[in-house]
């Protein structure tokens, strides 16, 4: 062999170079050759610098818990991927035009029906708007939940007395948590398990689609998926969009100013000196209920309010408190009964 | 230049525990498994940069593996396989990212080796290990793939699904570059 036509990069790539270098085989040879050509011992140390560089590169070491933890899955069955890309993305259009439109046929087993039958709901209590307009469901503990047209909710008639707080939802709802750190409060949306404490978040779960989503407005969300041990957390304005057939989840943080989160600013509200005729108004057109009220009597009051990711009747009550109103809410009717009223702040 | 030679050349033992396994053993199942979670792993973040992408493709592959044991057939090498396909799935879990450049792996090398070895060897092969890290991402996999995980050029080429003088090349740009940045 003719070392002399030989460069830095030539040794790096003979093998028989290499194993020299590596594991001091046929060292009496490379030896000679190192006498023979003695223009080469630099590009031969360079060589060897980087070979032995290169075979010790470092590396990323598999945690002991970690190894197990692959290696329970691969024995679990049957298995199923599991891609948690937690990217800090906008929002696509495609998406948002997601939420507004629904989507082709998908058959599941976790479905509403097989959810209720699966957790031994005895009992539940069915809720569904027929109607064409969103319609509000308050719930025995104080959450109220947005139903969207055509979408179902049900949960235990024991709800929050001594059992469980978990609803199951068909289709689109917008949810507001009454806060018991006590009592976490469950979503089963199809093959989506969202549990949460006290918070806002709306959810996409019809049973033809062939994805579930869900966006959180305020607080944490833990959001896992059937028969997964894996659990992830969602905070404000992040987006968890599961893919039913692969149930890969997918979480973009939403960027404000989009149109899927002024949707959700709706249920948000500034009110800075507000005649109280305009805050009835608006509360009525977010949560599509009624309110009655007598508005000569409160035709001079104003009111300064934050109110943010309180149920809808933590709303309410908040505003008669300020008014020193009594209140009567009977399903989507809400009656208010004021004297008149003072310069009204609600500090939240 | 000599020939490539098969580095991981495939034992007796290691011809053994893949026919055991594919006939249905666990245990050779297992011990697969095991004996190369850890370099796996290795390769596949140096892909990916992203744990649970990795873990993932770790257990679709040997998920996959155990399903279609039946249909496998015998190897020249274990090793290579599972690299092959571990590449190809992560390809296909995801597009291959780049590694952040702040995100440099932790040294594993033990103490006692590099206590051996004069400081200034070291020195010189820490800053020849950081210029690893900067060549192109193509460039790097060649030379961790050849030098630290010990494959054959044609090994290399079968992983990569390129010719065999296309990772030549790869490995004479690298060099190039090295020398450059010295």
């Amino acid at each position: 062999m003719d070392y002399s036509v030989y460069d830095t990069a030539d040794f790096v790539c003979d093998d028989s170079f290499v194993a020299w270098v590596q594991h001091g085989e046929q060292a009496e040879f490379w030896k000679t050759v190192e006498e023979q050509y003695p223009e080469k011992r630099a590009a031969m140390s360079a060589a060897r610098a980087i070979i032995t560089a290169a075979s010790s590169l470092p590396a990323f070491t598999l945690k002991e818990e970690v190894d197990a933890e692959i290696w329970n899955n691969i024995r679990k069955k049957p298995v199923t991927r599991w891609y948690w890309a937690a990217a800090a993305v906008a929002v696509f259009a495609l998406v948002t035009l997601w939420w507004l439109v629904p989507q082709s046929s998908h058959k599941k087993d976790f479905v509403y029906r097989q959810l209720l039958l699966k957790e031994k709901v005895e009992h539940p209590v069915e809720v569904v708007n027929e109607g064409g307009k969103p319609m509000t469901v308050s719930l025995p503990d104080g959450s109220s939940v947005l139903l969207q047209p055509g979408a179902r909710l049900s949960y235990p008639a024991c709800f929050s007395h001594g059992c469980q707080r978990k609803v199951f939802l068909s289709g689109a709802a917008f949810f507001e948590i009454y806060r018991d750190a006590k009592q976490p409060f469950v979503v089963y949306a199809n093959e989506m398990v969202i549990n949460v404490l006290g918070t806002s978040f709306a959810v996409k779960a019809y049973e033809e689609d062939s994805l579930v989503a869900l966006l959180v407005k305020t607080g944490r969300v833990a959001v896992s998926v059937q028969s997964k041990e894996q659990q992830l957390i969602l905070t404000a304005n992040q987006q968890a969009i599961l893919t039913r057939s692969t149930l890969l989840v997918d979480v973009t943080s939403l960027q404000e100013h989009t149109p899927l989160a002024a949707t959700l600013q709706t249920y948000s509200f500034v009110f800075m000196d507000a005649p109280v005729d305009s805050v009835m108004k608006m509360i009525e057109k977010a949560y599509g209920v009624h309110i009655t009220y007598d508005s000569t009597l409160l035709a001079d009051c104003r009111l300064t309010a934050s109110l943010y990711d309180e149920p809808l009747y933590e709303k309410i009550r908040l505003i008669c408190k300020a008014l020193e109103a009594s209140c009567i809410i009977e399903g989507n009717d809400i009656k208010i009964s004021a004297k008149g009223c003072h310069q009204n702040v609600i500090e939240h | 230049m000599a020939g490539s030679k098969n580095i991981n050349q495939v034992t007796n033992e290691e011809r053994e525990l893949w026919n055991a396994f594919r006939k249905g053993n666990e245990q050779a199942f297992s011990d697969i498994y095991h004996q190369f979670s850890g370099t796996l792993y290795n390769y596949g973040y140096h892909l990916a940069a992203d744990a649970a992408l990795v873990k993932d493709a770790m257990q679709d592959l040997f998920s996959d593996l155990w399903r279609t044991r039946k249909n496998l057939s015998e190897t020249t090498s274990v090793k290579y396989y599972l690299f092959r396909s571990l590449r190809r799935k992560l390809h296909r879990l995801s597009d291959i990212k780049q590694i952040p450049e702040d995100l440099y792996p932790i040294q594993t090398e033990s103490v006692e080796t590099i206590r051996i070895r004069g400081e200034e060897d070291i020195l010189q092969q820490q800053h020849l290990q950081r210029l690893m890290g900067l060549l192109p991402a193509r460039q790097q996999e060649v030379i961790r793939l050849r030098f630290y995980d010990n494959f054959s050029w044609e090994e290399i080429a079968g992983i990569l699904q390129i010719n065999e003088q296309s990772v030549r090349n790869l490995v004479q740009r690298a060099v190039v570059k090295l020398r450059e940045l010295w």
